[in-house]
């Protein structure tokens, strides 16, 4: 299953959020994607996530399946949507 | 005969010393391979150094704790989250056990391969998280060389001779570096790449170290040895000054350190004038985690919670279970008595949220927002209001109305308040009934209306910001209009001048709490007037409770009164100069 969220922080996916969506990430045991204008990026590696350089306004999916995948979704989807800066 | 350079402020200050130019190692991008046989071995080597480096990394994360830079200490907490990257090290690892490289060899191929992606990006501030990868990178080499470690390597062996401290002169320092220099071997630096949102720029400023980046491979020009100022906060370097240059640079360096550590010593001081008049000087938050770093900056409560950041970016409107929390935690902070004032949600303007599906206005600033949604709103402003009556029996908490333009509108608002406490009351909910309540005066229309409004509120809080840019018709976030923008100008002082009287007649409070409260010229001006509370960035605290105990307030009421009949902002500035005249040294 996937669900798209827009990047509200108004630096982008910097270090902090980036983190943040990769230890939700890996708190899930299957794969989980980001995508961005069509690329594919582990949210499970820091790098990866820092990779896709998604800014304030961009549309990322969040992509995972099976069990807990939801939920793994939405704990990422919120980091993207948070305006925490720093 | 000197040399000037320009590049980035990275962070303030002047620094004069001389220069050691720090030239990269030549990073061999030679790949070396192993015996495929000794792969296993090699791989180990590889893992027992990623261990060291992830406990070198705890070791500088927990000394910038104990020293309270914690946002300095995340940035180390990313580098071990780093250690754990299956991109980074599982695939250099991944190219010692199956194409034979050596450990070091690996780890510097993957984290230049990694920069390189980074690098790439066109964020500037990603951008910068290249460096980063690559400072990782070289703290694993240097472990697999069995080096030892920058923090641990003090400079005071090297520079800190009697010719004073040195400037350190480099293509790029890694953060690892930049939070190793030890203040008493280097005084500033200078670097050739970096932004001013770099890591090492942001060490620099915790760090206390005056430093340009940005500078271009000119800098590498400069010699071990020549005499070198670094002018922080311009992003100025000069190379070899002239003595009547070098004279008014350290002139300027004296006046700042004497004046940054003077600052510091007010910062658990009360807050009173020379005669001892007492005043609150306090912070402007956005959250529950601004409200901490407020306190330990000296704030002595809040005078301005912007609760919108707690309805933005998200799915649904925050519960009032939600911001009950929030509003508790501040309060607690602070703790029973100190006040804390808490605005209710400001959206609109330049402030959107999605979620209340909004129209796309011509003029949002003249606009639907803040009050005038709350009030078409009531079961959401209401929630809000409960949530705010509820922390109020954890601390001095008072609630604030934002946008007010009329006694329709205060009395509407208040009246929900009363409902709020009705509902609470019948539900045993515990709040405090006496709990103040304000509005802002940030609309000239409530500024002349001041007098009637006093007979019914509990206190006013002038908002500067968009005071101005409605009394001067002047949009604030259109640069060319920032000489219109300007809170000096003489019929906004009479405006304040007006709300604060009319107050007073009233035996009630006045704060401020825009950006103007904090600014080192209005204080002489707000302190003449009798404003009662002043709340700024937290991070002016401190230097406005230097400033207060420098004036007296019976001295600046004719200065108060004179500036009304001043042309324009410039006028008054020159005023406020001529009156304390000490003032020039730190504006």
């Amino acid at each position: 299953m996937q669900k798209t969220f827009t990047v509200e922080n108004p630096t982008g996916i910097h270090a902090r959020p980036a983190r943040k969506i990769v230890e939700a990430a890996k708190a899930f045991a299957g794969d989980v994607f980001l995508e961005k204008a069509g690329n594919r990026f582990s949210a499970k590696s820091l790098v990866k996530v820092l990779s896709a350089g998604a800014k304030q306004g961009d549309s990322v999916s969040v992509v995972a399946e099976g069990d807990g995948a939801e939920a793994a979704i939405d704990a990422i989807g919120a980091v993207l949507v948070s305006q925490e800066s720093h | 005969m000197g040399a000037r350079l320009n590049g980035t402020p990275a962070s303030s200050g002047i620094a004069i010393g001389y220069a050691k130019v720090l030239r990269a190692e030549t990073e061999s991008s030679e790949i070396r391979k192993i015996d495929p046989a000794q792969a296993e071995a090699e791989a180990s080597r590889f893992d027992a150094a990623v261990a060291s480096a992830a406990t070198e990394l705890e070791a500088i994360r927990a000394k910038l704790l104990g020293e309270g830079k914690t946002h300095e200490a995340e940035i180390f907490e990313a580098h071990a989250f780093l250690l754990e990257d299956e991109e980074l090290v599982g695939v250099a690892r991944e190219k010692i056990v199956a194409e034979s490289y050596e450990a070091a060899s690996a780890i510097r191929e993957t984290a230049q391969e990694v920069a390189e992606v980074l690098g790439a990006l066109d964020d500037p501030y990603l951008r910068e998280r290249s460096a980063d990868v690559l400072d990782v990178g070289r703290r694993l080499v240097r472990l697999l060389r069995g080096e030892q470690s920058v923090g641990a390597k003090d400079g005071a062996d090297e520079g800190a001779s009697s010719e004073g401290r040195m400037i350190l002169i480099a293509e790029d320092l890694t953060p690892s570096e930049t939070a190793g220099l030890n203040a008493s071997a280097v005084a500033g630096f200078a670097t050739a790449v970096g932004g001013a949102t770099s890591h090492s720029a942001i060490i620099a400023r915790s760090g206390g170290f005056p430093a340009v980046v940005g500078i271009g491979a000119e800098i590498m020009t400069i010699r071990d040895g020549q005499l070198v100022v670094v002018d922080g906060g311009n992003g100025v370097v000069l190379v070899d000054p002239d003595a009547a240059v070098l004279a008014e640079y350290e002139a300027r360096r004296e006046a700042d350190s004497g004046r940054q550590a003077a600052y510091e010593a007010y910062r658990d001081r009360p807050s009173v004038s020379a005669e001892g008049v007492r005043v609150e000087l306090v912070a402007n938050i956005g959250s529950a985690a601004d409200a901490k770093g407020a306190k330990r900056k000296g704030a002595e409560g809040v005078g301005l919670f912007r609760t919108e950041f707690l309805f933005m970016g998200r799915d649904a409107l925050p519960s009032e279970d939600e911001q009950y929390e929030a509003y508790r935690e501040v309060a607690e902070t602070f703790g029973a008595d100190a006040p804390v004032v808490i605005r209710t949600m400001d959206i609109g303007g330049d402030k959107e949220l999605p979620l209340l599906e909004l129209e796309k206005e011509d003029n949002p600033f003249l606009g639907y927002r803040a009050i005038r949604i709350s009030l078409d709103r009531p079961e959401m402003f209401k929630t809000q209001l409960r949530a705010i009556l509820r922390a109020s029996a954890y601390g001095n908490v008072k609630a604030m109305f934002p946008m007010i333009a009329t006694l329709r509108e205060w009395r509407a608002a208040k009246a929900l308040l009363e409902e709020a406490k009705r509902e609470l009351s019948g539900q045993d909910i515990p709040f405090n009934p006496e709990m103040e309540t304000g509005i802002m005066i940030e609309i000239p229309a409530a500024a002349m209306m001041a007098d009637r409004f006093a007979r019914e509120v509990d206190f006013f809080s002038i908002g500067t910001n968009d005071l101005v840019q409605y009394a001067m018709a002047a949009d604030r976030m259109n640069p060319k209009l920032s000489a219109l923008s300007d809170p000096f100008h003489p019929a906004v002082l009479r405006l304040v001048d007006r709300v604060i009287r009319a107050a007073h007649e009233h035996g009630k409070w006045v704060g401020m709490c825009g950006e103007m409260a904090g600014h080192p010229l209005a204080l002489p001006l707000l302190l003449g007037m009798g404003l009662d509370e002043f709340s700024m960035s937290a991070g002016a605290v401190s230097r406005a409770r230097w400033l207060l105990a420098r004036l007296h307030q019976d001295r600046l009421r004719d200065l108060a009164t004179a500036v009304f009949d001043a042309d324009d902002a410039a006028e008054v500035k020159e005023l406020v100069l001529r009156e304390v005249p000490d003032l020039r040294e730190i504006v």
